[in-house]
């Protein structure tokens, strides 16, 4: 294994992306081959470095600026974002193909679809700080046009919101990287920061750990900085399951993993005396999170805000400092994940087939849609934490990582997270299979089932990894044994 | 064992197959063959475990999640039990379906319960266990919802909503438990826990999980409201089997606490007790007040796990109690009999009147002569009439409760008091429903076609003449099914229960005075309307639970005022700082002086310039360390 693989997938979507760029606006089929294609490419080159887990080995390249340098490595933390964005990339490319079937701003979808995919891969494999820097800052750019598509005025709000909250966001993360710099003289590798940074006064790493807090916290939408996620919810339905479930949001719990891990390392999180302190903001967004999602009539808002309090597990897992939350935290990223787009793409089904956006309107939908609103219901159970689904098993080592360390009250708030699940997504399936409705199929001008296989075939992989959560546990161990000595 | 595996996957297969059958009958009968199946598979693994040896399989499985099957005396009896009551529902469908709207999606949810519920009996492990749980709640809540109509959809969620609490606070005990250092491992006592309280906590949310599930009160008000709207061949499972699982969980959860030895958790004893006979008490008093046959039977479902509960409950606080042991396992039995025998006749009544109201029933024993045998027999089990098999397993906990009261304790004093109260209440109760529907004069017009066909009422005789077995041959039963149960439920001393006699004359005198102060109560509630009594709206838990909603909603609405107030406070600030902002990016745009002049802003938007501002304060505050040296 070398690191050509990573540059190869980094370049291989980037390249796709100009290759749709240049190709002319007619040339659909081509430009089809050529998404899934190069985006198929990604992930194979990101599974081969994934294979390569268990040797132990991990290449990296550094490329000297001035007295920055840009650095790719592999590390397994990095491999799981990567992992899933790519995998998921390629499933959300044939969705899209089918969900925009006569859209006339294809050609620009495509070009920022593909390249956002590579900037997140590059992200995922960034080996300092400043590379991860940039790449954050890319990906907002990169997604921008993505989110507002429509260029509705709705669409052009929400994507003004979501610029404004992310550059903001960003400002805090290069200033928390200046300070480390000037402290550490200049280190910014991920593999040599904790060693550098345990010399620094404690006051100014508290400092340097907010600052970061709040930057990644922002794509991370844990609350209150998660304003921009609901609103970006106009977006296209692939853009808001792939980005605001998957890509984007796990970007900024990506970041705040590296933070706690990589930059400052557990031990030194731990004797900063921030962790009740984190806890409970992540333990307010969980709950919070399910809540104002009770209350929501739009489907996709509904969505969104389940998925605030899904990623506050993610956080929560790693604020926690332990080895078995860590393991719930990653578990959490890989299975939220793979479930939070099943419930995208089945709402944008019913979107596309019935023109209904609302939960009280879809009673009755499920006798249209069967099969979509069928895995919708199976994911939600998914969601909530019942077995066979996957979601299961993050929620149960992340309970288990949160009495280890002693947080019992972490128990309550996990089980009631769980039932609100409950309270807000049961309803939904139940409604749709058991109302009365005289709705009729609408004429399927798309091509519905380039939309429905990917979501089928990721609802059955929900359950797969629910029977067998051990398919991902040499990821999850790596990671595990990447920062704690077990 | 591999092959027990089979005895989960056949119905899943059954029910997969079933829409390749076009043909109504075609898929009743496929139906009917899967559940004999089921009972062969059953009757091979209670064979396989004669000889009492624990059988243990591992299914494959990685390091977090390997699934475990574990056959002993108890999972074989349990598994027995629910094939045979599965096999009698399925044979009564073939005649009720046919009268039910959608029939294919009621068999469908029948098949993957059964894998479901044998999957529970045969985990060998509490997380193999909840995995099976969770889809026993998700499929019988089909069942639930079967009608569409307000009522059950009502009695759906709530019905879902608390199985999803179960499984969640399983889930969390399952967590506590590893925590506290004990392995998850079903059909073992915990040695030494590393953190007791934590254990306690575990074990408190596997006695709420499962007795969520086993209505156990308060937790109960999913049960009164879900099995009634039901189709009776739901309804009869529900009573008969699904309430036993949370019963089967509870014992299994009984042996991890050793009974009650060893002293981990001194406090569970009493309170099971407690729950037990609130559950037993209130079962029966609402059950007095029902008019309608089949909320009468649901309640009835709620006072008959009582008396299961308490058996646990008192076996917990003797250590190792072989009576209250024996007699939970043998009365879970026994209620899954004479309980889906009760509903199946119900329904029987019902498919031919429609009419469900008691009290607009009557003398139709002429027109249903094997229905009203069938159920006068399940009655008297019920009522723990000597000679049938509710005698049995009540007289085994009565000797239990005996035991706990003679230690003086007024809990346990009172509870055995209330044993025989219970007993009176529902003698009367079951004489009103037999009375009322059998006997008098006919009320209701028959439809046409209405009547016991084969099918109908071959399963309730098949129930009734393993009631009567049971009941005429005690110590068969006992040797062969009860005895290797209550041995692998973790009691080792079981002298006691080798040289019972059960036709003693003391213990069959009481049943009868019993017996006979019950239905003389039931003539005093006739003539005295006491039965039409409407308990005040507060008392009944489902209006409380309705109650509860509405101040949550309440309380969601303050909370969410009193946070938008100061957010809506906030975000108006912060409006106001922003466009301040703008306009001083505008002044230094075109009217700026003196410096300004030589700086061009007019390329930077608000927003840089927003990013600037923070940038610059940061960077401020970054000096100011660097000169202090904080």
């Amino acid at each position: 294994m070398s690191i050509a693989f990573v540059i190869a997938a980094i370049l291989s979507t980037a390249l796709g992306s100009l290759a749709v760029a240049l190709l002319s606006r007619e040339e659909k089929g081509l430009r089809n081959g050529v998404v899934v294609g190069s985006a198929l490419l990604g992930m194979i080159l990101v599974w081969h470095l994934g294979f390569a887990i268990p040797s132990g080995v991990y290449p990296e390249i550094s490329l000297a600026i001035a007295s920055l340098s840009l650095k790719l490595a592999v590390d397994p933390l990095g491999l799981t974002y990567g992992l899933i964005a790519s995998t998921l990339w390629v499933f959300a490319s044939v969705y899209s193909i089918g969900y925009l079937h006569g859209d006339d701003k294809q050609k620009q979808y495509f070009t920022f679809f593909l390249l956002s995919a590579g900037i997140t891969l590059g992200l995922a494999f960034s080996g300092n700080l400043f590379t991860f820097y940039l790449f954050y800052e890319l990906l907002t750019f990169a997604t921008y046009p993505l989110v507002v598509h429509s260029g509705t005025k709705d669409a052009l709000q929400a994507g003004t919101k979501y610029i404004k909250y992310s550059l903001v966001g960003a400002s805090f993360i290069l200033a928390g990287i200046v300070m480390l710099a000037f402290g550490t003289g200049g280190i910014l590798d991920f593999a040599s920061l904790p060693t550098a940074l345990a010399g620094l006064p404690l006051g100014r790493l508290v400092v340097i750990f907010f600052l970061f807090l709040l930057g990644f916290g922002v794509k991370a939408a844990i609350m209150p900085l998660h304003g921009w996620l609901p609103a970006a919810m106009v977006a296209p339905t692939p853009v808001s399951a792939l980005l605001h479930a998957v890509a984007v949001v796990n970007a900024g719990v990506f970041g705040i993993l590296r933070t706690v891990y990589s930059v400052f390392g557990a031990d030194l999180v731990q004797s900063m005396g921030v962790r009740p302190f984190l806890l409970l903001i992540c333990s307010i967004t969980i709950l919070m999170g399910s809540l104002i999602a009770l209350r929501q009539d739009v489907l996709k808002r509904r969505l969104a805000y389940s998925t605030i309090s899904q990623l506050a597990y993610i956080l929560l897992g790693a604020f926690l400092l332990h080895p078995l939350a860590l393991a719930g935290a990653i578990l959490h990223m890989i299975f939220h994940s793979t479930l939070k787009i099943v419930l995208f793409f089945s709402a944008g089904i019913v979107a596309e087939e019935t023109g209904y956006l609302k939960v009280s309107e879809l009673s009755g939908v499920g006798r249209v849609l069967p099969l979509t609103m069928g895995s919708f219901g199976l994911i939600s159970l998914g969601m909530i934490g019942m077995l066979p689904l996957s979601g299961f098993w993050s929620k149960y080592y992340l309970l288990r990582g949160s009495l280890v360390t002693g947080s019992w009250p972490l128990l309550v708030v996990l089980l009631v997270s769980g039932i609100l699940n409950a309270f807000y997504f049961i309803p939904i399936t139940v409604s749709a299979f058991s109302g009365q409705s005289e709705l009729l199929p609408r004429k399927r001008t798309r091509l519905v089932w380039l939309m429905l296989a990917p979501t089928l075939v990721l609802a059955i992989l929900g359950v797969v990894l629910g029977l067998w959560p051990g398919l991902t546990w040499p990821l999850v161990h790596a990671v595990v044994n990447q920062f704690f000595i077990l | 064992m591999y092959w027990s595996l089979f005895l989960i996957l056949i119905p899943f297969l059954g029910a997969a197959m079933l829409p390749c059958f076009k043909d109504l009958r075609g898929q009743l009968i496929l139906n009917i063959a899967v559940g004999f199946l089921s009972l062969l598979g059953s009757m091979m693994n209670y064979l396989a475990q004669r000889s009492g040896e624990t059988l243990i399989c591992q299914l494959g499985g990685s390091s977090i999640f390997t699934p475990t099957l574990r056959l002993d005396g108890l999972s074989a009896l349990f598994g027995l039990f629910a094939a045979l009551v599965w096999l009698v529902t399925g044979i009564y469908m073939y005649t009720y379906m046919q009268r039910e709207e959608r029939p294919l999606s009621f068999t469908v949810f029948h098949l993957i319960t059964l894998g479901a519920v044998q999957g529970v009996f045969l985990a060998g492990d509490f997380v193999t266990l909840l995995l099976f749980f969770e889809i026993m709640t998700v499929a019988s809540f089909f069942w639930v919802i079967h009608r569409r109509d307000r009522e059950s959809m009502r009695a759906g969620y709530f019905y879902l909503f608390l199985g999803i609490a179960a499984g969640l606070c399983l889930a969390g005990a399952i967590a506590l438990l590893l925590v506290s250092g004990v392995t998850t491992e079903l059909g073992i006592a915990a040695l030494l826990p590393t953190d007791t309280a934590l254990f306690g906590w575990a074990v408190i949310l596997l006695f709420l999980g499962f007795g969520i599930k086993a209505g156990m009160v308060p937790v109960h008000i999913w049960l009164p409201m879900a099995h009634p709207v039901a189709p009776t061949p739901g309804s009869a499972l529900l009573s008969g089997i699904l309430i036993k699982a949370g019963a089967y969980g509870m014992i299994r959860t009984g042996q991890l606490v050793d009974w009650g030895l060893g002293g981990l958790v001194p406090w569970l004893g009493t309170l099971v007790v407690i729950l037990g006979v609130a559950t037993m008490l209130l079962g029966v008093g609402l059950a007095l007040l029902q008019g309608n046959a089949k909320r009468l039977l649901a309640y009835h479902s709620v006072s008959q796990m009582g008396y299961i509960i308490l058996g646990i409950g008192t076996a917990l606080v003797l250590g190792q109690g072989a009576y209250g042991v024996s007699g939970a396992i043998f009365h879970s039995l026994n209620h899954a009999l004479f309980k889906s025998a009760l509903f199946l006749g119900v329904g029987i009544i019902y498919l031919g009147t429609g009419e469900l109201n008691l009290y607009k029933l009557g003398g139709l024993w002429k027109k249903y002569p094997i229905t009203a045998i069938c159920m006068l027999i399940a009655a008297f089990g019920i009522t723990g009439t000597p000679g049938l098999n509710g005698f049995i397993s009540k007289s085994l906990l009565h000797h239990s409760a005996l035991d706990v009261a003679l230690s003086g304790n007024p809990i346990m004093v009172w509870s055995e008091r209330f044993f025989n109260l219970v007993g009176v209440g529902t003698t009367a109760s079951f004489v009103k429903l037999i009375g009322l529907m059998f006997f008098g004069k006919q009320k209701t017009k028959l439809k046409e076609g209405a009547g016991e066909g084969p099918f109908l009422a071959s399963g309730m005789v098949l129930l009734a003449v393993v009631m009567l077995i049971i009941g005429t041959q005690p110590q068969l039963i006992l040797n062969l099914f009860v005895i290797p149960a209550t041995l692998a439920a973790g009691v080792s001393d079981i002298s006691h229960l080798t040289h019972i006699s059960f036709f003693e004359s003391t213990a069959v005198w009481d049943m009868l005075i019993t017996l006979a102060i019950g239905a003389t109560f039931f003539a005093f509630g006739m003539k005295t309307h006491l039965f039409h009594y409407q308990p005040p709206g507060w008392l009944s838990l489902e209006v409380a639970g309705w109650q509860f909603v509405k101040a949550y909603k309440a309380v969601e609405l303050g909370a969410s005022k009193m946070y938008q107030s100061p957010a809506r406070l906030v975000t108006r600030g912060l409006r106001r700082y922003y466009r301040r902002l703008m306009v001083v990016n505008r002044r230094l745009d075109y009217e700026g002086g003196g410096i300004f002049n030589n700086l061009n802003f007019s390329n930077l938007n608000t927003d840089v310039f927003l990013i600037l501002t923070v940038l610059a304060a940061l960077a401020l505050y970054y000096l100011t360390v660097l000169i202090t040296g904080v």
